[in-house]
């Protein structure tokens, strides 16, 4: 569909072998027809939103209470004009905070526990029995056992984005682990146990660690929603819940919309980067 | 390349007396068989059969990665029981790393094994050059076709300064043509290294083609049934195959072998 699935299959004519970097300008106008459709399909979408609130449309699901997009953006500029730095910074503080330390830790851990029996043994039964625990319930023992709230909220935070790194970090290293073409190759070259492992089960889990990156970030956030909502002070999740408490319903879909972009937003982050990692990937996904 | 005067003293090996089995399902069954062989210093040695007749195996013995359960391999005089360095192997298509360029596949070895005062990099920009592929340094394998991956392949097992290059069919994947070219080019890269050379292969006119020596084997369990001497002159070329002796040769490895794939396709299907 893009223009590096052309240059891919020229390959095979030993011709042009660069992937060809395309200019913004260049991309927006290849992919015009998508970008079209996409935007009536989210037209669409607030239109029949609008239609819905505006029938007071109440079968099984009830309408008559869900403020309607004009409110929610009336709402989002009031907030912006409310100070809105505090909570956007407590938030995105909270989420860095726990998945910088959630992709240490989880990655570190994965790396261990992936590529040997006894660290496995070791470690494995006990993160495998905290795993299933969700964020919820970790509130009350993080209060109690962090000096303050906000420690426990980064704390929740982590928990959220440590084990998918943790487990998908682990299951690409037993993945690369299982190729005994590629570790054969470096013991014929005559690499020790640290080279194979540096060199090549490494760079040949990086797609799966990059996986486990990009949901580590989702779940950060909701993580983090929960514990605002519980402990928090300043932060969207809490602005959210206090505009429930308060009954001030705009507010509410307004804070739901940006967790929902932020969380978009950084996921798309995550994969960015961790693709820069990986240079020598080219994907065709319609030229299967 | 100032190694050559001691390579061709060097790359002997031995293989004495080896059998390899596996066990599966626990049936104890043996790949190979009370194999002997010398294969000596600078000598291009084919081992051909048909498939399943251990022929891999052989050559994965003589690499270390495979143990056999009786007898010794030794390379000069010394057992082999790991992969080592000295030893360098050409691994069938696809066996390049695609998290590294090509020039990086190919220093990968001299990095962390680091003999000599050449630096990795001058290595790896040398044996480009020797490929002819200077031009795709800087390239990703998936970037390559069959043919050029091949080439870094070599490079970069040669790029060790191995004593024996071990090749597992390694032009298998390739059309006749670039065969053909990968097959003299071979043979060029060999005389210029006068390292020993063992090559695995299913296929008759490439065996007659490259080696002095082709070892025949016959299977399940395999056997060497025949050392035969490939007696056509070098330097090889395209005249080579239309040759007389040539054609002769092919006869006498096209019946030995039609033998033991008929014998191996019945025994497959007790």
């Amino acid at each position: 569909m893009t223009p590096t699935n052309v240059s891919s299959k020229s390959n095979f004519y030993f011709k042009s072998y660069r992937k060809e970097r395309l200019m913004l300008w260049e991309l927006i106008r290849i992919n015009s027809k998508t970008y079209t459709r996409k935007l009536i399909s989210i037209i669409l979408f607030f239109l029949l939103w609008e239609f819905l609130c505006w029938i007071d449309f109440n079968f099984i699901i009830n309408f008559v209470f869900v403020p309607t997009p004009v409110e929610v953006i009336n709402a989002f500029i009031q907030f912006i004009n409310d100070s809105p730095w505090v909570h956007f910074k407590a938030s995105i503080l909270r989420v860095i905070g726990g998945f910088i330390s959630g992709s240490i830790l989880g990655i570190f851990v994965g790396l261990l526990i992936g590529s040997s029996k006894i660290l496995e043994d070791f470690l494995a039964t006990p993160l495998e029995l905290l795993r299933p625990i969700p964020a919820v319930a970790w509130i009350p023992l993080a209060i109690l056992m962090f000096p303050d709230a906000e420690s426990g909220m980064y704390y929740i935070t982590f928990v959220g984005a440590f084990y998918p790194i943790l487990i998908s970090t682990q299951k690409a290293v037993e993945n690369s682990l299982s190729d005994r073409l590629m570790i054969r190759v470096g013991q014929s070259l005559g690499a020790n146990s640290f080279q194979l492992f540096k060199d090549i089960i490494v760079p040949s889990s990086l797609p799966g660690i990059s996986a486990g990156l990009v949901i580590g970030m989702g779940n950060a956030w909701f993580c983090l929603v929960t514990a605002e909502i519980i402990a928090g002070r300043f932060g969207i999740g809490y602005k959210t819940w206090e505009s429930y408490v308060i009954s001030e319903y705009p507010p509410i879909v307004m804070g739901m919309v940006l967790i929902g972009l932020m969380g978009a937003f950084s996921s798309f982050v995550v994969l960015k980067i961790t693709d820069s990692f990986m240079p020598w990937r080219t994907i065709s996904k319609d030229g299967i | 390349m100032n190694q050559n005067i001691f390579t061709k003293t060097k790359g002997k090996v031995v293989i004495d007396n080896i059998s390899i089995s596996y066990s599966s399902r626990n049936e104890q069954i043996y790949a190979l068989k009370d194999i002997s062989a010398t294969i000596n210093p600078g000598e291009f040695v084919c081992i051909l059969g048909p498939s399943g007749c251990g022929k891999s195996s052989l050559l994965n013995g003589i690499a270390g990665f495979v143990n056999p359960s009786n007898g010794k391999i030794a390379l000069d005089n010394k057992v082999i029981n790991k992969p080592s360095p000295e030893m360098g192997m050409v691994f069938q298509q696809y066996s390049l790393y695609p998290w590294k360029t090509v020039k990086e596949n190919i220093s990968f070895g001299p990095s962390i094994n680091k003999k000599g005062n050449e630096s990795p990099e001058e290595i790896a920009v040398k044996f480009l050059d020797m490929i002819g592929l200077s031009k795709y340094a800087n390239h990703y394998p998936n970037e390559l076709s069959g043919g050029m991956q091949q080439r870094v392949g070599i490079a970069r097992a040669l790029a060790n300064y191995p004593d024996v290059l071990l090749m597992d069919e390694p032009f298998g994947a390739l059309d006749s043509q670039t065969r053909i070219i990968m097959q003299e080019n071979l043979l060029k890269i060999w005389r210029e290294f006068k390292i020993t050379v063992v090559f695995v292969t299913h296929d008759i006119d490439e065996a007659v083609f490259l080696a002095d020596r082709i070892l025949l084997m016959s299977t399940l369990p395999g056997k060497i049934k025949r050392d035969l001497k490939i007696d056509l002159p070098r330097p090889r070329d395209k005249e080579t195959t239309d040759s007389k002796r040539f054609i002769e040769l092919r006869q006498i490895c096209h019946s030995l072998i039609r033998e033991e794939s008929i014998k191996a396709f019945e025994k497959q299907n007790q």
